[in-house]
């Protein structure tokens, strides 16, 4: 199954199992989905259920908010987290802040999903990678799937929230292949996971990032360098307490994000060891970020532009004196 | 009657009948509020995020 497919199956079980789940998005009906995500649901459920939607990113998530207001369950599809920005007013001024401004009267139980990230030459107003962005605004739940396991779960979790919830899908992984378990099931959405233990450094990431530290991972040990890789799995909350437990067993810290390092997730994720793993930590924490620039169409520009994992592995070594 | 305002041209009296009403809900909003108490600042962080401490 790919994850593109898991994210497919945790919809359809979603639709089979709430009349109040729909799906909204431009081009997730007829067309299948700007990524083939919503392929074949049409057929199954039909136009009440998936429902194409003008090409309108501030309307059709204010509908969304607004159909989640009134007791629904929409799963707001926007064709990649760049088109997000035009919605941004309806994301963060009324879906993020509702519950607050009401006093707890009016929840938002909505689900966004995005396409995110770069690598795919769609060049700089398509490359984006802004879920750091959002997880800087309080009252919604920021989510990064890495895997088959969790582009399922998370999705069916998520529909549960009575908050909002976004869910940022790395469009690199969609055609990831890999098993999904006949019970598989929601998974937990406020916990990072350890997806290799290691006892020299951590590396900690997300989404597309976690496979090219694994792999990076693979390398350095045989460099003798074992490295720790967590999966934040969540931006927005961050597990604190599971980075800072493999802080202090590990002592170095190198964050690989491939969005902008100035004002990033990576930031934030600093400056929380600093303040609560300080007197742990060997060397200051390091970060591997995505190049400041926008995101360059040609190629081999590109891979320049985005974390590898040899560029993983050099920062690694500059922290490692002793394996230098 | 919202119909009605589309279609046709409402008597004045009905607008100011709808004014009135309107008028006099903003004035029981106000005085409700005015009646009302300050939420304490501990509740700063309250509702950002529903209370599912019972789940």
């Amino acid at each position: 199954m790919t994850f593109r497919e898991a994210i497919r199956e945790a919809m359809r079980k979603a639709l089979a199992a709430d009349d109040r789940v729909f799906l909204m998005g431009e081009d997730v009906g007829r067309y299948g989905g700007c990524f083939a995500v919503s392929k074949g649901l049409l057929a199954e459920f039909g136009p009440e259920r998936i429902r194409d939607t003008p090409l309108s990113e501030s309307a059709f998530v204010g509908a969304g908010i607004g159909a989640s207001l009134g007791g629904m369950r929409p799963i707001v599809e926007i064709m990649t987290s760049n088109f997000s920005l035009l919605a941004l007013d309806q994301i963060m001024n009324n879906a993020a802040t509702l519950l607050h401004m009401s006093g707890g009267q009016f929840n938002v139980p909505v689900v966004i999903r995005m396409a995110t990230g770069g690598g795919r030459q769609l060049a700089a107003q398509h490359s984006h990678s802004l879920e750091g962005w959002y997880a800087h605004i309080p009252g919604i739940k920021v989510l990064t799937p890495a895997t088959i396991e969790d582009g399922h779960g998370m999705l069916l979790t998520a529909l549960q929230d009575p908050d909002p919830v976004l869910i940022f899908e790395n469009a690199l992984l969609y055609n990831m292949e890999g098993e999904l378990p006949a019970n598989a099931g929601p998974v937990e959405i406020d916990r990072a996971r350890i997806r290799r233990p290691g006892r020299d450094i951590t590396l900690i990431t997300y989404a597309a990032g976690l496979w090219t530290s694994l792999a990076a991972a693979k390398k350095l040990a045989e460099k003798g360098i074992e490295a720790e890789v967590i999966d934040l799995r969540t931006l927005r909350p961050l597990d604190d307490r599971t980075l800072v437990e493999s802080v202090s067993r590990t002592h170095r810290v190198l964050i690989v994000d491939e969005s902008w390092r100035s004002g990033g997730i990576s930031a934030e994720i600093s400056a929380r060891l600093m303040e609560q793993a300080f007197y742990e930590l060997d060397a200051p924490v390091a970060r591997l970020c995505g190049a400041e620039v926008p995101m360059p169409y040609a190629a081999h520009l590109e891979r320049a532009a985005l974390p590898q994992v040899e560029t993983v592995i050099a920062a690694v070594e500059r922290m490692m004196p002793a394996h230098g | 009657m919202i119909q009605r305002i589309a279609q046709e041209k409402p008597a004045e009296e009905e607008v100011a009948e709808l004014e009135r009403q309107v008028a006099k809900e903003v004035d029981q909003a106000i005085a409700f509020a005015d009646a009302g108490t300050l939420e304490p600042v501990e509740d700063l962080t309250r509702f950002v995020y529903s209370d599912r401490s019972h789940v």
